[in-house]
């Protein structure tokens, strides 16, 4: 089943690691928002198994959260740095888009 | 912008509006009683002299303002007064009133436009203060402002029909100076003016305008109509031109796979937009395609973040998920024609400097924004994304009325040009006439020349532009006769590398006889520029590279020439070295500027030893021509006797007029040697416009002290034709038949 998470607003030159039940899926040293679509970045993980663990790391910051997302159908998880420094996660069914 | 007397149609479109909403009125209904639009653009321009400055170089950053004199009585003159604050000359001023019209955000503000691209930005929020009247505090200021105190507007509008005749008056005040009050003229209902070019890719349609009740779901109050994207930024308040012909861009310019990345865009940018330029200019290009390299989930993008000057080019994605409908939708295809229609006016909104609706306050190193924002994550706006809101885009759309947000139309009307228009930069260090107000298609053409073929100048030259003004337009010009000699009118930049720009002020400012000429289109007229000196001091005189540039102050509009690189050669040895140390003064610059001097001898001297020791340079030509002028006719000399060089008018001084005689033999040797011997040398250095005018001066003097030629009357007239048509072979000619045959006359008086 797709799992797609998307690096969206907030990233200024960002190490950040995404893992899925503790197995790497995105790592990137460098990860900048362009402010004209609010995209970083993505991946598309095939998981076997429902729920299942998103972890975001964000070493230069120290910051490091994770959430339980269902995946029963196509899931799209969009994580966004906020203004305060924490991380603000949804989840969709529907692709994002980007404008 | 043109100016219309008439009741604009936003006015019109307002009235059917207020009657009956959402309803196409069959007769325009007004409102009763009539009320005169006043929101717009209000401008006042004239060329006003600059004070003269201390020498040196002119400062770029604000300098410290001095405080009005005591005494001084407020003025309520026209802004042709000299600035009583401002340090430098005030070129032009604009108001954007935005008290009522479409969207009206109770803001002013102005720009008070100066020489060497100086100006002040102010923006107030201003309440209704008695009819056509308004007050407020100025909230905002950018720019030179150390001489703009000023705290608080008042305005006051002439509220009439005639646009030609609404007139605005600005009131200043507070800050502890004088109140400063101006009174300028409607120019336009928009605020400012811009170019938008349409462009599709191969097999793609852009959707420009729609109908607003095409898709039900929509505001209960949204009027019926085919709203276009020109008329959503023209409600914004911009008057917007169409440029280009609509292009089709080649699919095979994006590759095999058809797909753009920002990159293939940007290029196709450069090929297709019959307006590319690097530099800022209000004009956008707008490019529909099937697919960004992205792919699917990219519905547009600004893509424009390439090279200096960014936000020029934005694209649409028809093929994107934009073009997919929910599921169940009524009008699948109207709501993707308004989804394609709304993803235009936003990503052009982004070339405008807007950010998303939920952008507004960033992290700190995203970069400062231009004001402290608030985030908007519900608002109906172009800038943010219809499903992002609670209730997702059917809550979005069932109440947005394609527009965008207050804070979004203050920023789009009343920010500093430089933050909203597309391309922009810092200012003056890419451009030093960003300014000024230059017309996308001027009938003129402004360039600037040298009788040389490369722009290189041995150490010491003086340099002499030639200044070319064609009339580049389909129909006859009627300009000035002297435009091009009234360096009043003009500014001119002079920016050695890695030096700060200094603004060429020279020592005499003419006033001629205003004589009209026509120009037909294709012609020309052309004039000098000596450009080394002036009263800022030697503005080109060490060896390296000086760009010059310079604006031709028109009534409604500058002429910007392109920019001139010229090269100063370094010294040849010793003695250009040694001279320049007296040959760089104040008095040589004089005496070259006004082409001698009978007075100012510590200066003759140097350009004697100039002539003397450096007799086969450049320079010499320049000394020759200088030292000859003062000595080949009778010379006015004030006698001010003991008493000179104190403070007192000549008269209490017991200062008289003497006469100077003239020293014929030697300035015939001086013309003679400058002129005659080296002709080409002698033009290459002087320009041809001056070496014209030496050899009329030459010849006059020669005719004046005794020289006869003796001619049929035919000849005399087809002589002075010839000399009329600055026939320079012929004048050389006279000139030397007239040595000739002074051989056989007395000696001449010396």
């Amino acid at each position: 089943m797709l799992l797609h998470i998307a690096l969206q607003e907030g990233f200024h030159h960002d190490e950040v690691r995404v893992s899925v039940d503790a197995r790497e899926a995105l790592a990137n040293a460098d990860l900048t928002t362009r402010r004209q679509t609010g995209y970083a970045g993505s991946v598309d993980v095939d998981v076997t198994h429902s729920p299942v663990v998103v972890e975001v790391v964000l070493s230069k910051r120290g910051l490091a959260q994770s959430k339980s997302v269902s995946v029963d159908r196509p899931t799209y998880v969009g994580v966004s740095l906020t203004t305060e420094g924490g991380l603000a996660w949804k989840t969709s069914h529907e692709p994002f888009g980007y404008l | 912008m043109k100016e219309q007397d008439h009741i604009d149609q936003e006015y019109l479109t307002e009235a059917a509006d207020i009657a009956r909403p959402g309803v196409e009125p069959l007769i325009p209904i007004f409102p009763w009683p009539p009320r005169v639009r006043v929101s717009g653009l209000y401008v006042a321009s004239r060329i006003v002299t600059p004070p003269i400055p201390a020498p040196g170089p002119l400062p770029i950053q604000p300098v410290p303002i001095p405080q009005p004199l005591p005494g001084i009585v407020p003025t309520s003159a026209g802004p042709w007064q000299i600035e009583e604050l401002l340090p430098w000359g005030l070129l032009r001023e604009e108001l954007r009133l935005d008290v009522d019209g479409r969207y009206p955000q109770m803001m002013a503000s102005g720009t008070l436009f100066g020489v060497l691209a100086k100006r002040v930005h102010w923006i107030a929020r201003l309440t209704a203060s008695g009819p056509n009247a308004w007050a407020g505090s100025i909230w905002f200021k950018d720019g030179d402002v150390a001489g703009f105190p000023y705290t608080t507007v008042e305005i006051t509008t002439t509220a009439t029909f005639l646009s030609s005749q609404r007139r605005a008056v600005v009131r200043l005040s507070g800050g502890g100076t004088s109140v400063r009050t101006r009174t300028l003229s409607f120019k336009s209902p928009y605020f400012r003016q811009v170019e938008f070019e349409f462009d599709c890719a191969t097999g793609v349609t852009a959707t420009t305008r729609i109908g607003t009740h095409d898709h039900p779901n929509r505001p209960a109050t949204l009027p019926s109509e085919t709203l276009s994207i020109e008329e959503v930024y023209r409600r914004v308040g911009f008057e917007v031109i169409k440029s280009g012909s609509d292009n089709m861009v080649p699919i095979g310019d994006a590759g095999t796979n058809a797909r753009w990345s920002d990159n293939e865009m940007h290029d196709a940018m450069q090929v297709y937009w019959s307006r590319f330029s690097g530099k800022a200019q209000w004009s956008l290009w707008v490019f529909f395609a099937r697919l960004h390299e992205q792919g699917t989930n990219l519905g547009g993008i600004m893509f424009d973040d390439i090279g200096p000057n960014h936000r020029q080019g934005t694209a649409i994605f028809n093929e994107s998920f934009i073009s997919t409908a929910p599921t169940g939708d009524a009008r699948p295809a109207a709501w993707v024609e308004r989804m394609r229609f709304w993803t235009a006016c936003h990503e052009m909104g982004h070339a405008f400097n807007l950010a998303h609706s939920w952008q507004k306050q960033h992290p700190p190193d995203w970069g400062t924004p231009w004001i402290p924002l608030a985030n908007e994550p519900e608002a109906r706006s172009f800038m943010n994304y219809p499903y992002n809101v609670s209730g997702g885009q059917t809550a979005f759309f069932s109440d947005f009325a394609y527009r965008f947000s207050d804070n979004e139309l203050v920023f789009m009307r009343h920010a500093p040009e430089r933050f909203v228009q597309m391309g922009n930069a810092d200012w003056f260090d890419h451009h030093g006439f960003e300014q000024a107000s230059a017309s996308p298609e001027p009938a003129l053409k402004l360039n600037l020349r040298v009788d040389r073929a490369q722009a290189t100048y041995q150490f010491l030259e003086p340099v002499v532009l030639e200044l070319k003004l064609t009339n580049i337009g389909s129909r006859p010009l009627v300009l000035e006769k002297e435009l091009l000699s009234m360096t009043d009118h003009m500014t001119v930049i002079v920016k050695k590398r890695d030096k700060p720009a200094r603004q060429y002020l020279p020592f005499a400012r003419y006033c001629h006889d205003m004589q009209a000429q026509v120009v037909m289109p294709g012609e020309f007229v052309t004039d000098s520029l000596f450009i080394s000196v002036g009263r800022n001091g030697w503005d080109i005189a060490e060896p390296g590279y000086y760009t010059i540039q310079i604006a031709l102050h028109m009534e409604t509009e500058d002429i910007v020439s392109d920019a001139l690189t010229i090269r100063v050669a370094p010294p040849r040895g010793y003695d250009e070295e040694f001279l320049a140390q007296d040959f760089f003064s104040d008095d040589v610059g004089r005496i070259l500027n006004f082409d001698g001097s009978a007075i100012l001898r510590r200066g003759n001297d140097t350009l004697r030893e100039v002539n003397d020791r450096l007799s086969d340079r450049a320079v010499a030509y320049h000394a020759r021509v200088a030292l000859a002028a003062p000595l080949a006719k009778d010379y006015k000399v004030l006698d001010m006797g003991d008493r000179m060089g104190e403070m007192a008018s000549a008269k209490e001084a017991g200062g008289r007029l003497r006469r100077a005689a003239p020293h014929i033999e030697e300035a015939r040797q001086l013309y003679t040697s400058a002129l005659l011997e080296k002709k080409e040398q002698a033009i290459a250095t002087l320009g041809r416009t001056d070496y014209e005018y030496y050899l009329g001066r030459f010849r006059e003097s020669l005719m004046e002290h005794g020289a006869v030629l003796k001619k049929e009357p035919r000849d005399v007239k087809r002589d002075a034709k010839r000399e009329k048509n600055g026939d320079i072979e012929h004048t050389m000619r006279v000139i030397k038949e007239t040595l000739s045959s002074l051989k056989d006359q007395e000696p001449v008086s010396r």
